[in-house]
């Protein structure tokens, strides 16, 4: 069996206004492998959501490929895509909004398996309850409605519910960037636990550069809408190269008073290169926007000049 | 001797609500020297806005403060009246205010807004009002002010936004300057020049800080003094090195506990459920509150903070023998 669960090549997303193409999402190549949670970081705007959204084809890329479990998906209509939007799961940022009030959370739950037309009436509340469990939510949660729930609570149900389908791959958006510190950290060892347990595929979205450490094997960084630099986590950590992802790892505030640097260098951040960037192997997994490096600073024989797209 | 720009004590503020009173924020002390960053950190709903809005008087109008003083540069400030608030307000306590990008005026010019501070004190002639607005521009980090200058708020992305919030909040040289989660909305590069021009400027004028915020990160980053708050309780207080090394309340233990940190390579985060409140003492004391869950913590007893190290605060029950059945 194929080892890629995802994989998207040269994949651009444009939106359009009266100010002409923006281009949120431009030349993107990625692989995703079985297991693995592929952490995507970068600052607002940068397109992290947009590709996450693409990949799942939410959105219709205007160039590119995607291909999920092997299969090309790029151009299938809605139809054709309905048994990957099983398979394809999206957790929000904000499970208050993403959750009708209306309905209880049972009924939450068991939407997507009435959707898709999955087992009896029984079956699916058993499901349902089984998933409360999971989640560390009691069973009376059932009959009860989202507004009831505070803010970690409603964010284990928004992970219950995208988990229902049993899917292969989940994209968690800022998953836990509405939460409190101390709420967080249950909602991040839950979200660990649960994709051991279900052997999930996850693409790992946000900006908190420390959550996505624990999080992923893998990190990709995102820069006006170009993929800059994509590393196994420690190495990318240890030894970040496109001046923007130094910039990104050395404003993490580092949470030991004794270690604080008064005489930080100012950020300076790169401009936008005209041409997607060509992403260049510098060894051990890693690799960086081609535009931004001389490939000779590197000593790297079999490499040298290898553009390669992983 | 007296250094203290900034002193809470005693305060309680309780709010009306459906003709039912609660009370939001319960014996909070906290005072601020001159030159210093406080941090004032704790959960959502614990208090630090409201504990920071009674400074200026700017509660909203179903609350009120039923008790304590707050005194500045050793005058009390809840004795004085609106007309002498708002000459305080601004000119020398300013406030970024939580959730302020939304409170830009969207139809005035920034530079414009920016100056509206020096206006209403009359601290520069008219015509000088341009030429200070570039230079606080400048000085918030814009290469370009006179370009800036003549943007309105939507044309600019959250970080510019708050810079100009910066510049506005700054612009009458306010020896206090209280910013009430300046960052939470931004990325880490932006959340870093924000907080570094905050510290510039404090460092520059000799102004105090009041950072409110809930990232303890940051509080390592900025802070000297840190005051830890649940429940609109002050739990735990001592100075930022100190409540790093040595954090006694279980709360604050668990805070610190939570955050991820890259350099440590952590196969697993300590979460608040892995710290227990019940059946834990310290040298005989109760922590106070005994039982925590993120839905609510109560403070069903009185209690204090007592110093169990010079300078080093923590919130006990008073008498033992009263916490008994909790939860
Ligand atoms: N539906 C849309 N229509 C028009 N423009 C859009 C749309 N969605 C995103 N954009 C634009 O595309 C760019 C990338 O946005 P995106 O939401 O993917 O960024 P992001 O990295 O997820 O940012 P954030 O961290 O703020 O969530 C932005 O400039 C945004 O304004
Ligand atoms: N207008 C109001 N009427 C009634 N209760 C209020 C009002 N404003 C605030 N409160 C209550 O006062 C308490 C303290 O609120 P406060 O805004 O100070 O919290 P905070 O610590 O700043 O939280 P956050 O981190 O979410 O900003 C909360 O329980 C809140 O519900
Ligand atoms: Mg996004
Ligand atoms: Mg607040």
């Amino acid at each position: 069996m194929d080892n890629l669960l995802v994989r998207a090549q040269n994949l651009s997303k444009y939106f359009s206004d009266s100010n002409g193409v923006h281009k949120a999402v431009d030349g993107v190549s990625l692989n995703i492998h079985r297991g693995e949670t592929l952490g995507v970081v970068g600052e607002s705007g940068s397109g992290k959501t947009t590709l996450g959204r693409t990949i799942m084809r939410l959105y219709k890329p205007e160039h590119g490929q995607i291909w999920f479990d092997g299969k090309e998906i790029t151009k299938l209509n809605d139809g054709k895509l309905r048994p990957y939007r099983r398979e394809i799961q999206m957790i929000f940022q904000n499970p208050y909004e993403s959750l009708s009030p209306r309905l209880t959370v049972g009924e939450i739950l068991e939407e997507p398996l009435y959707i898709q037309k999955i087992g009896t009436k029984k079956e699916r509340m058993d499901k349902a309850l089984s998933m409360l469990e999971k989640v560390g939510l009691p069973r009376n949660s059932y009959q009860r409605k989202i507004h009831e729930f505070s803010g970690g609570q409603r964010q284990r149900i928004g992970i219950a519910r995208a988990l229902i389908l049993e899917p292969k791959f989940v994209i968690a958006d800022e998953p836990v960037s509405a939460l409190d510190v101390s709420v967080q950290a249950q909602v991040l060892n839950l979200l660990k636990d649960l994709q051991a347990e279900m052997n999930l595929t996850c693409l790992f979205i946000s900006h908190d550069l420390s959550v996505v450490h624990y999080m992923s094997d893998r990190v990709a960084v995102m820069y006006l809408g170009h993929l800059i630099e994509l590393a196994p986590k420690e190495e990318l950590y240890r030894n970040p190269i496109h001046p923007y992802t130094k910039s990104l790892l050395s404003s993490i505030p580092v949470p030991d008073p004794e270690r604080r640097n008064p005489y930080r260098e100012p950020i300076i951040l790169p401009e936008k290169p005209l041409y997607p960037p060509q992403l260049v192997h510098v060894g051990n997994e890693h690799y960086v926007s081609a535009n931004m490096i001389n490939i000779k600073d590197f000593e790297i024989e079999n490499t040298k000049k290898q553009i390669s797209y992983i | 001797m007296d250094q203290h720009i900034l002193q809470i004590k005693n305060l309680r503020v309780s709010f009306n609500k459906n003709k039912q009173k609660t009370t939001a924020v319960n014996d909070v002390s906290l005072q601020i020297e001159k030159g210093q960053t406080v941090a004032l950190i704790g959960e959502s709903g614990s208090g630090k806005s409201i504990t920071s809005l009674s400074v200026l008087q700017l509660l909203p109008s179903n609350g009120q403060v039923e008790r304590g003083s707050i005194t500045f540069n050793g005058k009390e400030l809840l004795k004085k009246p609106e007309k002498e608030m708002r000459e305080i307000r601004g000119n020398e306590i300013s406030m970024i205010f939580q959730d302020a990008i939304a409170s830009l005026n969207p139809g005035m010019k920034v530079g414009v807004q920016i100056t509206e501070g020096l206006k209403y004190h009359k601290l520069v002639p008219k015509e000088e009002l341009k030429t200070e607005a570039l230079q606080l521009l400048e000085q918030v980090g814009f290469k370009n002010p006179a370009y800036i200058y003549n943007q309105y708020p939507d044309q600019l992305s959250g970080g510019m936004k708050q810079r100009i919030l910066i510049a506005m909040a700054i612009s009458c040289k306010p020896k206090l300057l209280i910013a009430d989660e300046p960052t939470t909305a931004l990325d880490v590069t932006i959340q870093r020049q924000v907080l570094d021009l905050i510290d510039l400027y404090k460092t520059d004028l000799d102004a105090s800080v009041l950072l409110i915020t809930h990232d303890f990160g940051v509080v390592a980053e900025y802070a000297d003094w840190v005051y830890v708050m649940l429940g609109g309780h002050i739990v735990e207080s001592a100075d930022v090195y100190t409540i790093f090394k040595n954090p006694v309340h279980p709360y604050t233990k668990a805070l610190i506990g939570s955050i991820p940190n890259p350099e440590n390579g952590q196969e697993r985060l300590k979460s608040i459920q892995d710290y227990t409140f019940e059946d834990t003492s310290y040298d005989g004391k109760k922590f106070a509150p005994a039982t925590y869950t993120y839905e609510s913590s109560s403070f069903d007893a009185p209690s204090s903070l007592v110093e169990v190290e010079p300078m080093h605060y923590v919130r006990f029950y008073d008498d033992e023998r009263k916490v008994v059945a909790i939860g």
